[in-house]
């Protein structure tokens, strides 16, 4: 392989189209009041949960259902050191000593908070990097649902189902939007790193990786760990935007979503990741303004609630069943441009098209 | 009997058999040589339903059978051998056999054909209630023979049924074949063993990277030539 | 002794709940690979079928709520996974969110998110004492009613062509289609059959409790999938013996937890299966399907 920068070019080119895409939906997002600027903070914070979630997921093909975990241990941690001391006498009145007087500015919060995200990471990681495919995504909703009980129940320092509340000066969007850019610039230096690139071999052929030295438990167990740093900080911002959490925050509905968005896109690619997560939010922003009850053409639907989750699910549904690369067919903005010479040995394989059965007949159902 | 008609075969964008064209007539033993990775068990894999046709027909006495699922393939009566001996493990070795009757409605003559099979190969009958696991692999190939034809096949594709079987074996393999080809039963044999084929086939095809690079009526291949295919040596 | 003896009863009781849905979870995954997170969402029709029948006899009542979730199992086999059949088993288990998320949804588009109460069989509720020992009648009816499947189960699975086609095909899909097994049929019934189980296991929920909520499904699909992963995936025996195991720890936890840790029962339960897979990733007893393919 040439030591050439070409990619690294290449890489560049494709992160400042991703972020002028995403200014651009926010600018869009800007304009219509209140209730939709809400919507776009969110939209953004959701960003960076699944461009976060695809640094581990896309190029390791390990799907995972856990990493809302680490987005919930970030936003604890945030509401616990950033709590003004009388809230936090209040809240947490059995907190030990050491955390009872802490008020940490929002900057050292998030970085705490991905930090402490990391390390859990990285303790789940020495088990959990043994283990591949179907397995080692089980795994994950076991450590989903571990954490979720723990949340539920450590009422000392997360006051239990209640959840806490945080008053602080939420994030402002320019700042999200900065947060997101810079998740988007991290997770496609990722890709282009070494490591990165060890870990996308082993993703299409493990076998042939290992064969070539990567050691794969190595290079996923890294990936794994920075992409619970970047879900630690998003659930810091989290919590600081929406003021308030409690355990049901950080569990099915939202690992739903963050799956849905990374799904539709495209799961092995950044672009994916980034249009995934703009078409279901406009989406999801539209069922909800029909949710809450409309008319349209003298036609009145009235409110019903649960309409933009069932949205959303057959949205996922159709993408799967018709699509089930997603909208980039898993490939990054800049390979889609034709490019005669290249185009071949970059393109990647289908997902996983190895480690499933074998190839179904044409004819595979029967009427 | 069967017609393959410029078959082609893929895996994702991996070609494994193109345009490939042979027949197989009604009593006749067909071989299909050729070195590993040639492309003989994605042939059997596309005349038995295993795997999509990409290109081309699959014709039994002049229905089509390529776009049908295996499972109805096997109804009009293509059977399949695959290679390395697919018993159901878990399940006893009268289960196995029974499995192989699915297709059949005449319940009363199964009894009677799997009373026959034992016969046939008679460790079947004393390892009749175990797992099929527990069978050696020459009994498991036994096993699977006699699964195939419980389904009471017209025609019988078999691959490499003497892979890694000891000569005794093996014998008897090729024994059971000319006992089958005696009973009036077509078969498309694919095999390694070459000379053993040449022997029992009334006619060879030879594929080589997918392709179709000989084709023999019986003694017209010596295993001198078969064996210079074999190496890539000689075009024919 | 009667410390003993209702210990034992609890461990049976919980444990035949979750053999009931480990089992509907086994059998689907066997024979597709398929996880169904949407087995609670099963039951939750269920739930929901009891809610709206309650005014029948409690004989229709009972019929009518299995028979409603066995059709639900088949349409949701038909409609989402039946096209993508074939799929690696994360796109699958991606699916069967994606349906649990659905039909969860619908069904708050229906009843609302609002608890309701059914009370169809009073006698669940009601309890004997046999020699110092008090049983609830639920726990009987649960005991008994899970025995009398499993043993009907085991019948069906050795015993009819259709159940030993449904073994061959757990066992090895592909080989078992070229014998002829045909496909949508053996997937139907297996998916017929875990909603069987799961009607059975929604009439022992409701009437344990009385409660019905549209989550109602979700701790008997997560402590399900953890007795089926415990028994090794897949397999049957694995998923009788693993729900039985993980109703005897349950027993045993809530006995033995100081009363500060009593909350972290689950927390417990779910680490150790964390663990259970790491070390041991084929469960207890290996299995076949869970090994990779060649
Ligand atoms: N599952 C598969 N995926 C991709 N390529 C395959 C697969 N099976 C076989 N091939 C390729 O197809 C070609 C033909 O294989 P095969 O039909 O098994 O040959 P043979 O039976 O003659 O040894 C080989 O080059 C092999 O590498
Ligand atoms: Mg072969």
């Amino acid at each position: 392989m040439t030591t050439s920068t070409r990619p690294w070019l290449r890489a560049g080119v494709l992160a400042a189209v991703l972020c002028a895409l995403v200014a651009l939906a926010t600018l869009l997002g800007t304009l219509g009041g209140p209730r939709l600027d809400r919507a776009t903070g969110i939209a953004l914070i959701m960003l960076i949960v699944v461009v976060g979630l695809k640094i581990f997921v896309g190029d390791s093909g390990i799907f995972s259902f856990g990493h809302v975990a680490f987005m919930g241990v970030g936003a604890y941690t945030t509401a616990i050191v950033m709590m003004a001391p009388a809230q936090r006498a209040f809240q947490l009145p059995e907190l030990p000593g050491f955390l009872a007087d802490l008020e940490l500015s929002a900057f050292e919060a998030a970085l705490l908070s991905g930090v402490v995200a990391a390390v859990f990471a990285l303790l789940v990681s020495l088990p959990l990097m043994r283990l591949s495919g179907l397995t080692a995504s089980l795994a994950t909703v076991a450590l989903l649902i571990t954490c979720h009980s723990v949340l539920q129940n450590a009422d000392r320092f997360t006051r239990g189902s209640g959840g806490l509340i945080l008053i602080v000066e939420p994030p402002a969007l320019l700042t999200l939007l900065v947060c997101a850019c810079v998740t988007i610039v991290a997770a496609l230096a990722f890709r282009q790193s070494r490591i990165g690139l060890r870990l996308a071999a082993s993703r299409e052929d493990e076998v042939a990786a290992r064969a070539i030295g990567v050691r794969v438990w190595w290079e996923r167990g890294i990936a794994f760990v920075v992409s619970a740093f970047v879900l630690g900080v998003a659930g810091s911002l989290f919590v600081r935007y929406v003021g308030s959490i409690n355990p049901d925050s950080f569990f099915l509905s939202l690992t739903f979503t963050a799956i849905a968005m990374l799904v539709v896109g495209g799961l092995t690619s950044v672009s994916g990741a980034v249009i995934g997560t703009i078409v279901v939010s406009v989406a999801l922003e539209v069922l909800r303004v029909i949710e809450s009850g409309v008319t349209i053409g003298g036609l009145e639907i009235p409110s019903r609630s649960g309409l933009a989750s069932v949205g959303l699910a057959l949205v996922l549904l159709g993408v799967l069943l018709l699509r089930p690369a997603g909208i980039t067919g898993g490939r990054e903005l800049s390979e889609l441009v034709p490019r005669r010479s290249r185009r071949a040995e970059q393109r990647p394989a289908e997902p996983d098209a190895r480690t499933g059965p074998p190839p179904v007949p044409v004819g595979a159902v029967e009427e | 009997m069967l017609r393959v008609e410029g078959l082609d075969v893929q895996y994702g964008r991996i070609r494994a058999v193109r345009d490939v064209s042979l027949e197989v007539s009604q009593g006749e033993i067909v071989g299909l040589l050729g070195p590993n990775g040639a492309g003989k068990t994605s042939t059997l894999g596309a005349v038995s339903g295993r795997l999509p046709v990409a290109g081309g027909r699959v014709l039994l006495e002049g229905e089509q059978l390529d776009g049908r699922p295996a499972e109805e393939i096997v109804r009009r009566g293509v059977s399949l051998v695959p290679e390395g001996r697919h018993v159901f493990a878990t399940l006893t070795v009268a289960e196995n056999l029974a499995i192989g009757a699915t297709v059949r409605k005449d319940r009363a003559q199964v009894a009677e054909d799997i009373e026959r099979q034992l016969e046939r190969f008679s460790v079947l009958r004393r390892y009749y209630r175990s797992n099929a696991g527990k069978l050696s692999g020459g009994e498991q190939q036994q096993l699977v023979i006699a699964r195939a034809l419980l389904s009471r096949p017209r025609l019988l594709l078999l691959d490499e049924p003497s892979l890694g079987l000891s000569p005794l074996l093996v014998d008897l393999v090729f024994e059971t074949i000319e006992q089958l080809r005696a009973e009036g039963l077509t078969i498309l044999l694919v095999e390694q063993n070459a000379s053993r084929t040449v022997e029992v086939a009334d006619r060879c095809y030879v594929l080589r990277g997918g392709e179709l690079v000989a084709h023999a009526p019986r003694g017209d291949l010596s295993p001198e030539e078969l064996g210079d295919i074999y190496l890539g040596a000689g075009e024919r | 002794m009667t410390t003993v003896l209702q210990f034992v009863v609890d461990a049976l009781t919980a444990g035949s709940f979750y053999a009931l849905f480990a089992l509907g979870i086994a059998l689907i995954f066997g024979i597709m690979q398929l996880v169904n997170f949407a087995h609670g969402e099963l039951i939750m029709v269920g739930a929901y079928t009891i809610f709206l029948t309650q005014a029948w006899p409690w004989q229709a009542t009972l019929l009518m709520a299995v028979v409603a979730v066995a059709v639900m199992a088949l349409l949701m086999e038909r409609a989402a996974f039946r096209p993508i059949r074939g799929a690696n088993p994360a796109t699958l288990l991606i699916t069967s969110f994606a349906v649990s998320f659905l039909l969860q949804n619908v069904a708050q588009m229906i009843f609302t998110t609002l608890p309701k109460s059914a009370d169809v069989v009073p006698l669940f509720r009601s309890s004997v004492t046999v020699g110092g020992l008090t049983v609830g009648w639920l726990s009987v009816v649960t005991i008994l009613a899970t025995a009398v499947l499993l043993v009907a189960l085991a019948l069906f699975m050795t015993r009819t062509r259709a159940g030993v086609q449904m073994r061959a095909a757990a066992e090895d899909f592909e080989m078992a289609r070229l014998c002829g097994v045909r496909s949508n049929r053996v997937i139907a019934s297996a998916f017929a059959i875990g909603g069987l189980l799961a009607g059975v296991g929604a009439i022992l929920l409701v009437g344990q409790t009385g409660g019905i909520s549209l989550g109602i499904g979700l701790t008997p699909v997560l402590f399900g999938f953890t007795a089926a992963a415990i028994g090794g995936l897949g397999s049957l025996p694995g998923a009788v013996v693993g729900g039985y195991v993980l109703g005897v720890a349950t027993a045993l936890l809530q006995q033995l937890l100081p009363y500060e840790l009593a909350g972290y029962r689950d927390a417990f339960l779910f680490a150790g299966v964390f663990a259970l897979m790491a070390l041991r990733p084929g469960g207890l007893f290996r299995v076949a399907a869970l090994s990779p393919r060649v």
